[in-house]
């Protein structure tokens, strides 16, 4: 059964505009992958160069504080003579406001034998190992689980070189510090992420996220500043930032474009769908009441006059055609006013 | 049939048992200002009487050398909570409004103002330390510690203004402590106990004012302040109050455990080996038994004190003035009292 003109026409109206609201959301979501993507790659970038110098600057710093606290510790001469050096340098320390990068240190002779140590709140001793030349290490305390950075340096003792060590722990309050907004850091050492600026909990979802530090598209790794080596520890940034564009806020345009769409398509064509149907309704009207009479009677002029002035061309001229044909005697018939006969519709 | 229910029955029984016994436990840390201060004992008693494991938790206690050290590592991520004394972390809270407060668990504070023992004759009241060198646990330009507000308070009142005295931070490790005072490095050291016991039996100082004494409490109001209070994260708290309602129920059964064992198995639970430090914490508890909360609830009476201290403490400083102590008191957990 063939659909009559006005459900053929919503019917494809209807599809056009489906097709429409498709096409815009698709765009949409287009535009907002592409626009967060290019947001995060640029976060992404900016974090890398941010960490980057963070990293350096931070080795600058802890170099020149270790190496002042050297400085102030050899300008005392506590440790020249070899009598009370531990309660010397304590005394010293703890007077002098102690140092906050370096919480704890020893004082060891070149022979490894420890003559002085000093702790700020917790007492650490992770075994360390440096070969004679080498600066510092990188070391994981059995007893507390943390990364320390070691930095040894030379100092002297009175009459021989000894070295001062300094501690560095790497834990959650470090990255924690150095973090900004929307990125969380987490500290890698030898396969194992060991701190998180997130503490614990951050600590938790990094190990089950990561197997290992690496490069993705919301995570870049640095390397520690210095030469890498096996035990250069990885620092892993990961992004937490919320997306650029929601996908609520790309709906509102989305859901107001296609409204606009729906209302000027129905403000330009509906009114005008309506009349050209009225109009071919008036002729259809016309022709059956016309052929139920066999005359034309006000209503089927009424009915005429409607479709001549209807806005479809074709139709005004199928109606002028009409009325003709319906005005004209019927074939046989020699007086004026006499009507056709009644057709058995 | 009936034979295959009992048998799915039994094995689900077993599956949930076997999940129980693998679960992991929740992981809390606390920083608390230490080692070896009576104060904050009951953080160190936790894990030795296995009052974390009961609530299928795990804690570790870190050590810091004063409260807003403390604090420092609480909002630095190191640790989940810290445990200190109300006035430090109210000091802290005038800068960060995370910092709130959840359970008492130290009711008296025992801080002492011990004299070094060569000044013994000198110095005869507070104002004689005039122009001296006065050690305190840490002090800070911006967060002030109890022991620092302490004696702030205790000088002002006895005649000697801020600036007419040295202040030294030295930690509250008990080999500094002595140390600064043997070494004559420091006159006088703002200290608590057991330390302050065993600087006077040692010979090392003498004890100028002592606020666990009665009469010292009369005369300085407001020194019944609320001493070590569990404090944590608001921010935290807002997002996820789970760990901190495990918390409240491990401070609360520590508390009751304490109420209820003498002094002596107090110290045997802490594993102190040497006699006679277990002896003289054994005394130090028995001289003050009613140091700690016994549910952790807070008493309005203690919060209005401390609130009293703490204005009195930082006179000048308009923040503080107009601290109210409600601002940072989260007590849906621990109760409050009178």
């Amino acid at each position: 059964m063939q659909r009559p003109l006005t459900g053929q026409i919503a019917l494809r109206l209807g599809g056009l505009l489906l097709l429409v609201l498709f096409c815009l959301v698709a765009l949409a979501t287009w535009i907002k992958e592409l626009a967060n993507d290019r947001a995060r790659a640029i976060q992404l970038a900016s974090a890398r160069e941010h960490y980057a110098v963070v990293l350096t600057d931070l080795d600058r710093r802890w170099g020149r504080e270790a190496f002042n606290l050297k400085t102030r510790i050899e300008a005392q001469e506590i440790l020249d003579a070899s009598g009370q050096r531990n309660e010397k340098l304590l005394t010293y320390l703890i007077s002098h406001g102690s140092s906050i990068e370096f919480p704890s240190l020893r004082i060891e002779k070149t022979n490894g034998e420890v003559i002085a140590a000093y702790d700020y709140a917790r007492h650490v001793d992770p075994k360390v190992k440096l070969s004679p030349n080498q600066l510092n290490t990188w070391i994981q305390n059995a007893d507390d689980g943390k990364l320390y950075l070691v930095i040894r340096q030379f100092i002297w003792l009175g009459k021989e070189n000894g070295y001062l060590v300094l501690f560095k722990p790497m834990d959650h309050a470090m990255l924690t510090q150095i973090t900004y907004p929307g990125t969380r850091l987490s500290l890698w050492w030898q396969g194992k992420a060991l701190a998180s600026s997130d503490g614990e909990e951050g600590l938790a979802k990094t190990s089950a996220g990561f197997a290992k530090p690496e490069n993705g598209e919301q995570s870049a790794t640095l390397s520690w500043t210095g030469p890498e080596t096996e035990l250069t520890p990885r620092l892993l940034v990961e992004m937490q930032a919320s997306d650029l564009i929601m996908a609520s806020q790309i709906a509102r345009p989305v859901v107001l474009f296609f409204f606009v769409t729906l209302i000027s398509v129905a403000i330009a064509f509906a009114s005008l769908w309506l009349r050209a149907t009225r109009q071919l309704d008036a002729l259809l009207q016309a022709d059956k009441r016309f052929g139920a009479l066999g005359a034309i009677d006000e209503s089927v002029a009424e009915e005429l006059r409607h479709a001549q002035t209807g806005p479809v061309e074709s139709l005004r001229q199928l109606a002028d055609s009409l009325e003709r044909h319906m005005s004209r005697p019927p074939a046989g018939s020699d007086s004026e006013g006499s009507s056709y006969p009644p057709r058995n519709n | 049939m009936r034979f295959f229910w009992v048998r799915a029955f039994v094995l689900a029984q077993l599956l949930l048992i076997s999940g129980l016994l693998h679960a992991q436990p929740l992981r809390i840390s606390i920083a608390i200002p230490g080692p070896g201060a009576a104060s904050y004992f009951p953080a160190e008693l936790i894990s030795k009487i296995g009052a974390d494991k009961a609530e299928g938790a795990e804690v570790k206690v870190i050590f810091a050398p004063g409260g807003p050290s403390a604090i420092d590592e609480m909002l630095h991520n190191n640790t989940d909570f810290a445990i200190v004394g109300l006035p430090a972390a109210m000091s802290v809270h005038l800068r960060d409004k995370r910092v709130v407060a959840l359970a008492a668990i130290n009711d008296l504070p025992l801080y002492a103002l011990l004299v070094r023992q060569g000044l013994k004759g000198e110095i005869k009241s507070i104002a004689d330390l005039k122009g001296r060198t006065i050690g305190l646990h840490s002090n800070s330009t911006v967060s002030k510690s109890t022991s620092q507000q302490v004696l702030e308070l205790l000088f002002r009142r006895g005649g000697v203004p801020p600036g007419s005295y040295h202040m030294v931070g030295i930690g509250r490790r008990w080999e500094s402590e002595s140390l600064m005072l043997k070494a004559g490095s420091v006159d006088a050291v703002i200290g608590d106990e057991p330390h302050a016991s065993h600087l006077q039996a040692n010979g090392i100082a003498f004890p100028l004012v002592h606020l666990g004494d009665p009469e010292t409490m009369r005369q300085f109001s407001g020194s019944g302040f609320l001493r070590g209070a569990l404090i944590g994260r608001s921010d935290r708290i807002e997002v996820d109050s789970s760990k901190a309602e495990t918390m409240l129920r491990i401070i609360k059964r520590t508390l009751a455990w304490i109420a209820t064992h003498s002094a002596e198995e107090f110290a045997d639970a802490l594993g102190i080996a040497n006699p006679d430090e277990r002896q003289k914490l054994v005394a130090v508890l028995k001289k003050f038994p009613r140091q700690y909360s016994k549910d952790g609830s807070f008493s309005n009476k203690q919060l209005r004190e401390t609130e009293i201290f703490f204005i009195d403490s930082q006179a000048g400083n308009p923040a503080a003035e107009h601290f109210r102590i409600d601002a940072m008191i989260i007590d849906r957990w621990a109760g409050r009292r009178d």
